[in-house]
């Protein structure tokens, strides 16, 4: 990808809720370096947007209906490799975080978070790298002992 | 990010680091440059002559060295959030930085936008960790539960049912209609199933799912 450093990092957004959606495209759209390519409100409808769109990074929701952001996660991955998975959502349990990270999420994001801790997450992804919030990052330092 | 300035301390021995940051919160105003120190020493002397509210502490600091100040900082009387700072990718420098108590790790090239939100995520008790070095951490930390748990907690909740369903002889069209989703859904469902579980065929879903506990044998 010779071009990698002027394209802008292509987006989609995952999550039942039209506010947040809106919020989140109005955000990574003034950073000018990144484009939100398209919006799914079902698990489902995400998983196939992976795949037709192949995104860069694709934010996904947890609680959503028809099929569930953490059941997508795998779904997504296998239908769009390269696409980065960031979870956005309202569930800061470890549970969900350790259920989101195994089935092969890339980053981790809650919505109490700053818009900046999205816009790192987003870059980092984006970049290959992974990025937890710093309000669920304790759970993977203290897990395993 | 309102309220008054964050008051920091920067611990370092490579004094670089301790410019850079001078540089772009000079005029920031939620983040104050507050004092600086080249060795482990000189940072637990400047807390007592305080206050502070997050101190980024250098690895690489010596007399004490960096992990033996963050420990002294959290156990003191102040108080005051550590950030480690690193200077490679040492796991082991890392894990010990988090034992003496950090509040996050920070590389030492992040950028202005990382050590922003490391600082304001220590002062209300959040842990920070740098991409740089998350990925490592991550890794670690999945195969470490993937080790714990049991082989059907590798599953999503509806991989398991829909492998369950499928064991017991329902058809995809049955499953779909049962779960109120679509064929193609489930279809995908059962795709992943096969590969994740490294089977082909039917018969080889069956003996998963018997394997994890999905289904008594001869039911």
């Amino acid at each position: 990808m010779t071009d990698a450093a002027s394209r802008p990092v292509r987006v989609v957004l995952g999550d039942d809720h039209a506010l947040v959606r809106k919020g989140l495209r109005s955000l990574i759209e003034a950073c000018g370096d990144m484009a939100v390519v398209g919006e799914a409100t079902t698990g489902a409808e995400a998983v196939e947007h992976g795949r037709l769109l192949r995104p860069d990074i694709l934010t996904i929701d947890i609680g959503m209906p028809d099929l569930n952001g953490l059941d997508a996660i795998p779904l997504i991955r296998a239908q769009a490799p390269a696409t980065g998975v960031v979870v956005v959502t309202g569930h800061y349990g470890p549970t969900d975080l350790r259920r989101a990270l195994r089935f092969g999420a890339r980053g981790y994001v809650t919505k109490s978070d700053e818009p900046e801790v999205l816009l790192l997450a987003l870059r980092a992804v984006a970049r290959g790298r992974y990025f937890l919030s710093p309000r669920v990052a304790h759970l993977v330092i203290e897990d395993p002992e | 990010m309102s309220g008054a300035a964050v008051r920091v301390l920067i611990a370092a021995r490579d004094r670089a680091f301790g410019t850079r940051v001078r540089d772009r919160f000079d005029r920031a105003t939620d983040i104050h440059l507050a004092g600086e120190a080249g060795t482990g020493g000189e940072a637990l002397r400047a807390l007592d002559a305080g206050p502070f509210d997050v101190v980024l502490v250098d690895l690489g600091l010596r007399d004490p060295d960096g992990a033996v100040v963050i420990r002294d900082i959290v156990a003191g009387d102040h108080d005051v959030r550590a950030v480690a700072i690193l200077l490679d990718r040492d796991q082991s420098e890392i894990l010990r930085a988090f034992r003496a108590g950090a509040a996050g790790v920070l590389h030492r090239d992040a950028g202005s936008d990382e050590i922003r939100v490391a600082v304001h995520a220590a002062t209300w008790g959040g842990v920070f960790l740098c991409p740089e070095i998350a990925g490592e951490i991550v890794e670690a930390y999945v195969r470490h539960i993937e080790s714990r748990d049991a082989p059907s907690d590798t599953l999503t909740p509806r991989q398991r049912q829909v492998l369950q369903m499928v064991a017991e002889g329902l058809t995809t069209k049955a499953i779909a209609r049962d779960l109120g989703r679509s064929v193609k859904t489930i279809e995908s469902h059962r795709a992943e199933l096969m590969r994740r579980l490294g089977v082909r065929q039917m018969a080889g879903l069956v003996r998963e799912a018997i394997r994890m506990g999905l289904l008594a044998p001869g039911r």
